[in-house]
């Protein structure tokens, strides 16, 4: 199904775009159900925005696609045969991913600190929710990650393992993509 | 190691942090932020996630035209809730 050059062919195993396909409709239908209710009630909804940290989520943002920008990095090495650095950029890309992890705990703390949680309203049950399955993808993504470093110290060759980093690749990249539209209409859009 | 960094999707990523701080000036300025406009900035990002670092640029037809429609079909029904409210 894979092959070394980039002629046209599905990218990773068939099976990774089933589920990420799937993941990507679930999260369109989180973002649609967040501003179906928000038209009901756009005051609370703007006022508890405002109570979110901008610059976090857009350092974030910027954490997450500089990650996948080193993905994309690896799997151009991985590609032209230079296992160290593909394992470099996958390893500076899972660095992102813990640095976007930080700032989320970081961020968590600070809400709960000042007394905002679950049940605060609607606006921060769906942020919890969004932000937390979606952590949860990341925490799952960085042990994707793990897993393809670990595997660019065998040495098998690249070309046997081209689909599965390319799965993984994918995976991580969807993780990419769902924060951009989390962070557009979480914390952006007014 | 300079062919692995110099490549069109460096350009790419370059694109997405500058939209990542368009839109995040724009969202600070209560007369620029724009429902529509800051949602077609979003999904022109995951335009560029979903063609380029995702490959579906190089996928067949089926697959790219799915990976498109999630796009049109999320941003308009957002634009839609969103002019609403």
């Amino acid at each position: 199904m894979s092959s070394l050059t980039k002629e046209k062919h599905i990218p990773g195993e068939a099976g990774i775009w089933i589920f990420v396909l799937g993941d990507m409709f679930i999260f369109g239908l989180f973002f649609v159900t967040f501003a179906y209710y928000r038209s009901f009630d756009l005051e609370l909804f703007q006022s508890s925005q405002a109570q979110l940290n901008q610059n976090w989520g857009a350092l974030n943002t910027v954490l997450l696609l500089t990650s996948s920008w080193f993905v994309v990095l690896g799997m151009s090495a991985v590609r032209k045969g230079l296992r160290g650095m593909a394992r470099k950029c996958l390893s500076l890309a899972w660095l992102c991913g813990l640095g976007f992890g930080i700032v989320k705990i970081f961020e968590y703390g600070e809400k709960i600190e000042h007394g905002i949680n679950l049940t605060t309203n609607d606006f921060f049950m769906y942020y919890y929710i969004f932000t937390g399955i979606h952590f949860l993808h990341l925490i799952i993504g960085m042990g994707v990650l793990t897993y393809m470093i670990l595997r660019l110290r065998h040495n098998k060759p690249l070309k046997d393992d081209l689909a599965l980093l390319e799965s993984g690749a994918t995976y991580w990249h969807m993780v990419d993509l769902l924060w951009i539209v989390l962070f557009s209409i979480l914390y952006l859009i007014k | 190691m300079k062919s692995i960094f110099l490549q069109s999707n460096t350009a790419i990523w370059a694109v997405l942090a500058m939209a990542t701080v368009v839109s995040w000036y724009l969202g600070g300025d209560a007369a620029l932020n724009i429902p529509a406009v800051m949602l077609l900035i979003a999904f022109f990002k995951t335009r560029l996630v979903i063609m380029h670092f995702m490959e579906l640029n190089h996928a067949p037809l089926a697959l790219r035209i799915v990976g498109e429609a999630w796009g049109i079909v999320c941003c308009t029904a957002l634009i839609v809730l969103y002019s609403m409210a």
